[in-house]
Parts: structure tokens; C-alpha cells; sequence
């Protein structure tokens, strides 16, 4: 479905992703890890379209996506890493702005399903500004993905959350896989990654280090040269409950 | 678009305090200056001492005729403060009217009836001295007239002097003493108008300045939503982000006429005693106001960084400001100056 060929991008001089190739199927959910500075949001933005590639790349069911990036977005839900809310406005208020916003009509029943999933009832009247960082990291998924997208981008959307928060986040992302949405997930909480992802794309320096299952990756870790890798095994283990 | 005004005005009635704040401030600090301002606008009528040491009917009857004209601030003391005062420069001129000046004038005696203090550096006292010599020739005629009758008719009643002195008077007002017939023309150049007060056009340049930078602060939240994505979500949920721009710059638009209008009639209100048209020359003045404004909104697409479009719109202000103010002073032409917001404003004011 999308599908990256040859991509490199630099930050000023920085080159923040190195030659990467990788397809991602419809209906797949991808967890992507790795540590900070290693391309992971660089790669999730691209992939929303947000960044265009310097060289390379990006296919978007079988075309270049610049060409077809009206379709592509229209199907696209993107969580960025920061919250993007208004903060001064009810977080039913923002729920209709982004509903009148999207050009995607969005469904009152999936609506409904997400806030009663994630209980925004309960803060429909109440002030961003006045939630807890929990509640507006809730609130920024659920007005990213109020047009019901096929393609879910979320960048650490689970920054912050306490564990009841998260539980009831994961559950919901859960339904939509199954309901056969695409989810491509950038997370450093390992949970998430195991609980939601069949497939794992390691980013480390800005190259693509593996891309497969969870048992490959078992595998993996244990091929990995120590002297090489050492800092990513690291990661892994602690991440690893 | 629509989705973008209505989150636009929502957002304008959540923080309408602030922004009642930031129209009303500017308001209430006019209006605590205005005392001051006015207070300057009447200095600008000419100061004349008037020392009186007759205190006669006659001397009272000219004081008031002078203190009726337009222009002049006619200030009562003694022969010794008048002397300081000119000294000091407070005084352009001051008028003794001598012992006896009633009865000399009866006499027909015009001369050392009154005495003439001034400064050498005086520029405006001379208009008064023409005024006064004209009274005072009225009184002595008038006198003259009455003196000149009771002799020809070998009369010594006091009463029927009065009675011809009035009657003398009576050719001086309410119809002019010399009368003809006259006709206007068109004057084909410009005709002159009187000049609005430098103190007024100088609130009037605040008020555009402070209705430009609000537009401008107007546009800084832009900033924060491009570092929190907020921009690219847009863009991502509503296909483009063109409708939301859009709608940004029709809300300043609105926002810097209604802020300039306010301003306008702020200042029509608190000055609508001096003989100046601030509110059609300001209303022109939106022209080059939303030029500004437009241009600052350039700026948030040269400028990816925050300070660097503060230091754009400062910039561009104090440049226009001090590069119009030269021109001003100056009476320069040229065409780089059209290009400075400023330099329409002070046209606009003085043409």
C-alpha cells in the first residue's frame, strides 16, 4: 500500500534517514523502535506526508504519493509526538472543529464508539488547558482520528499516560486493527509494541536495522553483534518485561 | 473556510477579555492624556499681557472686544509682572492702558493713551496692535463725533453727549462701517485648510502603529501551531491548508479596521471641538493600514522562525517610522518613500 524506495532525508546537514526501503501492507500494524535521534518520527512523517523525502521515493498504492497526496491524506489519520489542541477552547468544541474540518465526513456511530471507548464523556464540557497530560494525550488521538482514516500514524501517543489511560487507548487501537485499519506505531513502551504491533521496523542512526515479526526479532537481538549494537540491545532489554 | 472563522471567533470569545483589554487600554490612556493634549492645543493661542490703570468704562469696553477674537489668551496683571513675563518669554506682547485713557480719548487725544510692551523676538503681538488701534480709533471717533455735535449745538449736557456717542457707535455694529457690494470665485488652486495639530496627527500615527502591531501579534499563535504540528494536522485533516490562512487574514483584516475604526472615533470624540477632519482622512488611511498589515502577513511565510518575524515587523516599523518622519521633515520626494506605511499616513493627514 505504501511503499518507500531509496529514501534519504537530511536535517541541515544532518542525514537523518539512510537509504530506506520498506513496504507496508494494508491491514498490517507495525510497531517502530529504536533510540532518540534515530529517524523513527522523521520516517512516520514522511510516511504522513508532513515531510517530502530529498531523495527517493514514497508509493502510494502503487503511484507516488505527491501525486496522489489529496487521496492519501484523506485516508490518513496522523498523531504527531507534541499535542496539537487548542487549549482554550472545551474538548467538545474541539471534537467539532476537527470534525467540521476533516474533509472526510466522519461517522456519528464511530464517534460515538470512540469517545464512549476512551470515556471523553466524562470531559466533553471541561477545558484542554484543565485536563491532565493523560486526558489530552486522549483527546489529541481521538480529534486525529474522528474521520475514521484507513491508515493510522500515531507518534508516542502513549507519552504520559497512566496505565488505566493506556489500557483503554491500546483497546481501542486494538478494535480498529481488527476492523482492518493499518496502524504504524512509534513507541519506547514495550508494552504497546508487543500488545498492538505483528511486525517491527528498529531505526538506529538513521538506517532501517530490522524489519519483521516478533520471534524474528527475538532472533535478532541475539545475532546482533554486541560490540556493534550494544546500546540498541540495551534498549531492547529494558524495554523487554 | 467556514469551520476556520467560526473556530476563529470562538476562540476571540474565549479570550475576549484580553482582547477588550487590548482595545479598551489604549482607549483609557488616551483618555488620560486628552486633559494634557487639549491643555497643549490652547497654548497655542497667543499669550497677551494687559495691564489696565485706568479702569474706565472705556478701558473695560476695549479689553473685551480684544479677548473676543479668536487666538488670543488675554492675561490681566500689573505693569511689573508684565515686564517679567515678556522676559521670561511667557508673553508675546502686553498693552498698558495708561491713567486717564478715558478721558483722553473723550479729549480726542490719541497719543500716550496706551503703551506697547514687547519683546524683541515677538512675532504675533503686531495682529493685536492693529486690533487694538482699531478700537481704540472706534472710541476716539465715536468721541469725537459726540464732542464735535454738542459744540455745534453750543450744548453742555453730559447725557446728550452719551446719547450722540452711541448714536455714532451705532455705524460700527451690527453693519459694517464700509460697505460693498463683493463677489466670490472659485480659487482654481488648492484651497487652504487649516492645519490639524501635530499633537493629534502624532495620536492618530500611535493609533496606526498600535492597530499594526496587534494585527501582528494576532498572527504570532501561528508559530506554536506550526511547532506542535498543528498546522500539518490541518493541512493533513482538511486537505489544504490555503482555507485556513485564508481565513486567518480576513479575521486580522476585520480585526485592524474595527480596532482602527474604534481609534477614529476615539479621537473624533475627544477632539471634536478642534476644526480638523481626523475620521475621513483616517478612513483613507485603511489603505495603507492593510498594506502594512498584509505585508506583516507576508512575513510568517519568509520567516520559519519566531523571532525572526518579530524582528521583521519591528523592523519594517521603525524603519517606516523613522524614514517617514525624515521625509516629513524634509519635504523630500521620492519614490522609496511611498513604499513606507508611515509616509502615506502623514500625507493623508496634511493633504
Amino acid at each position: 500500500m505504501i511503499y518507500f524506495e531509496q529514501v534519504n532525508h537530511y536535517y541541515k546537514h544532518l542525514h537523518t534517514l539512510k537509504d530506506i526501503s520498506v513496504e507496508i501492507g494494508a491491514g498490517e500494524s507495525i510497531g517502530i523502535i529504536g533510540p532518540n535521534g534515530a529517524g523513527k518520527s522523521t520516517f512516520l512523517k514522511i510516511m504522513a506526508s508532513v515531510l517530502q523525502p530529498r531523495e527517493g521515493q514514497v508509493y502510494y498504492e502503487g503511484e507516488p504519493y505527491t501525486a496522489c497526496i489529496k487521496r492519501l491524506r484523506k485516508n490518513l489519520g496522523y498523531i504527531p509526538q507534541q499535542i496539537a489542541l487548542f487549549e482554550e477552547l472545551s474538548v467538545q468544541d474541539q471534537l467539532k472543529f476537527w470534525e467540521k474540518a476533516a474533509k472526510r465526513r466522519p461517522c456519528k456511530t464511530f464517534m460515538q464508539e470512540m469517545k464512549d471507548v476512551l470515556g471523553l464523556e466524562q470531559v466533553m464540557n471541561q477545558k484542554v488547558r484543565e485536563l491532565s497530560g493523560g486526558w489530552k494525550r486522549k483527546v489529541n488521538v481521538a480529534s486525529g482520528l474522528l474521520h475514521d482514516p484507513d491508515i493510522i500514524l500515531l507518534d508516542e501517543p502513549t507519552a504520559g499516560m497512566d496505565l488505566a489511560a493506556k489500557h483503554d487507548l491500546l483497546l481501542w487501537l486494538k478494535h480498529l486493527h481488527d476492523k482492518g485499519k493499518t496502524i504504524t506505531i512509534i513507541s519506547h513502551d514495550w508494552s504497546v509494541i508487543s500488545r498492538l504491533c505483528s511486525r517491527v521496523l528498529i531505526f538506529q542512526d538513521g538506517q532501517l536495522r530490522f524489519d519483521g515479526g516478533m520471534d524474528e526479532l527475538r532472533s535478532f537481538q541475539t545475532t546482533l553483534s554486541e560490540e556493534r549494537d550494544q546500546e540498541l540491545k540495551k534498549i531492547l532489554d529494558e524495554r523487554t518485561v | 473556510m467556514v469551520p476556520y472563522f467560526s473556530l476563529l471567533v470562538k476562540l476571540a470569545i474565549v479570550n475576549r477579555w484580553k482582547i477588550l483589554f487590548s482595545a479598551g487600554g489604549p482607549i483609557l490612556a488616551l483618555f488620560l492624556i486628552s486633559p494634557m493634549i487639549l491643555n497643549g492645543l490652547n497654548k497655542s493661542e497667543i499669550p497677551i499681557g494687559w495691564v489696565d490703570e485706568d479702569h474706565s468704562r472705556y478701558s473695560n469696553q476695549v479689553r473685551e472686544r480684544i479677548a473676543g477674537q479668536e487666538r488670543l489668551k488675554i492675561q490681566d496683571m500689573t505693569r511689573t509682572e508684565a515686564i517679567i513675563a515678556i522676559q521670561k518669554g511667557d508673553l508675546e506682547g502686553a498693552f498698558v492702558i495708561n491713567r486717564n485713557f478715558q478721558e483722553h480719548i473723550q479729549q480726542g487725544n490719541l497719543t500716550e493713551t496706551i503703551e506697547w510692551i514687547r519683546s524683541e523676538k515677538s512675532v504675533f503681538d503686531t495682529f493685536i496692535k492693529e486690533q487694538l488701534a482699531s478700537e481704540v480709533m472706534r472710541l476716539a471717533v465715536n468721541s469725537k463725533a459726540a464732542t464735535t455735535i454738542q459744540l455745534m449745538k453750543q450744548e453742555n449736557d453730559s447725557s446728550r453727549w452719551q446719547t450722540y456717542y452711541e448714536h455714532a457707535d451705532s455705524y460700527w455694529e451690527p453693519e459694517p462701517l464700509f460697505q460693498m457690494e463683493f463677489q466670490t470665485y472659485q480659487v482654481q488652486n488648492k484651497q487652504p485648510e487649516k492645519a490639524t495639530p501635530l499633537s493629534i496627527i502624532g495620536l492618530a500615527g500611535i493609533g496606526f502603529t498600535y492597530v499594526w502591531m496587534m494585527a501582528a501579534l494576532t498572527l504570532l499563535p501561528v508559530y506554536p501551531m506550526r511547532k506542535n504540528q498543528m498546522i500539518s494536522r490541518l493541512e493533513m485533516m482538511s486537505g489544504n491548508i490555503f482555507n485556513f490562512y485564508g481565513a486567518l487574514l480576513i479575521c486580522v483584516t476585520l480585526l485592524a479596521v474595527l480596532f482602527w475604526g474604534i481609534w477614529l472615533l476615539v479621537l473624533d470624540f475627544f477632539f471634536d471641538h478642534i476644526d480638523m477632519n481626523v475620521l475621513q482622512q483616517g478612513l483613507a488611511a485603511i489603505i495603507p493600514l492593510l498594506t502594512a498589515v498584509y505585508v506583516t502577513f507576508a512575513g510568517l511565510f519568509m520567516f520559519q522562525k519566531r523571532n525572526g518575524f518579530v524582528l521583521f515587523v519591528l523592523t519594517i516599523s521603525l524603519v517606516s517610522f523613522s524614514l517617514s518622519s525624515l521625509y516629513l521633515v524634509s519635504g523630500g520626494e521620492g519614490f522609496w518613500y511611498r513604499l513606507l506605511p508611515h509616509t502615506w499616513l502623514y500625507e493623508m493627514m496634511f493633504q
